[in-house]
């Protein structure tokens, strides 16, 4: 599984990756949130946007489709990668932690796919600046196991938290937290 | 024999395998999402997921709980909620994985 923060590169580099045989399964919500939960919002710049989103991304999984978790788990296990924006407020069973400081609502289903599948965690950094373009893999972080689900998440969030929070506090410029909704 | 047994038995699975398999699919089922239903009120032929609305990471329980019981691993192909949720198709399926030896398997 790889996990990298919302930065601007990140989709020109998962196309790239595909580009040279390393696809990876993006996991995004495809529902309408914040500004564009509007009449207008949800009924045509939503829908557009997806369909941008969509074509940019191509090779991606709805987190709100009942088979979400199934597609993830049939990609981890095919020996693909899989994408998470970690940093993406999440709706859902939140777990919530500090976040540059500010209590954070976070994805506690992320764990549960690395607790169920066992799959290795890399955090991922993209970069596009005028000058370079980079994509950078930390060394996979360690999942500490617990006797139960709430252990496991309380276990391992700080790390997954800390892996962003280093790559954004080392590039803020690239950030892009209004599209964290 | 029932309709919905005929795929699985004809597998080349015991129809008494096959339902006793079934049974511990009910059970894992019922147990693994903590339902408040009992595992023997829910009919054979009925879609697991129209027993209890089912969230994605519901399914995941339900997927890892019966690899657990079973002591197989589904293969990715076979990740799919349309053959999940089908209990005498998921049955003869792990029918089939329980028979085969690790030598053979994958």
């Amino acid at each position: 599984m790889v996990l990298t923060a919302h930065l601007y590169a990140s989709r020109i580099a998962k196309r790239y990756l595909a580009g040279i045989g390393y696809p990876m399964l993006t996991v995004r919500s495809r529902r309408p949130t914040g500004d564009l939960e509007s009449r207008l919002g949800r009924g045509i710049l939503h829908e557009r946007y997806n369909q941008f989103l969509h074509e940019v991304i191509q090779d991606e999984v709805d987190l709100n489709a009942p088979d979400c978790a199934l597609r993830i788990m049939q990609r981890l296990r095919s020996g693909g990668m899989v994408n998470l924006h970690f940093d993406a407020l999440a709706r859902s069973r939140p777990v919530v932690w500090p976040f540059f400081g500010v209590p954070t609502r976070f994805s506690s289903g992320t764990f549960d796919i690395v607790r169920f599948t066992g799959c290795a965690v890399v955090p991922m950094l993209c970069l596009g600046r005028s000058t370079d373009f980079r994509i950078a893999f930390s060394p996979m972080l360690n999942i500490v196991s617990a006797p139960d689900r709430d252990g496991f998440v309380a276990a391992n969030l700080p790390s997954f938290v800390q892996a962003l929070e280093k790559q954004i506090e080392a590039n803020p410029e690239e950030w892009t937290p209004w599209s964290r909704s | 024999m029932e309709p919905f047994l005929n795929r699985a038995v004809s597998a080349g699975n015991s129809q008494a395998a096959v339902r006793e398999t079934m049974d511990r699919i009910r059970r894992v089922f019922v147990e693994s999402l903590q339902l408040n239903v009992r595992a023997e009120d829910l009919p054979y032929e009925q879609k697991l997921d129209e027993v209890v609305g089912l969230d994605s990471l519901a399914v995941l329980e339900f997927v890892t709980s019966v690899e657990k019981e079973f002591g197989v691993t589904i293969e990715p192909e076979w990740l799919r909620i349309d053959f999940l949720r089908d209990l005498p198709q998921l049955a003869a399926y792990i029918q089939d994985r329980t028979r085969r030896t690790p030598d053979s398997t994958d």
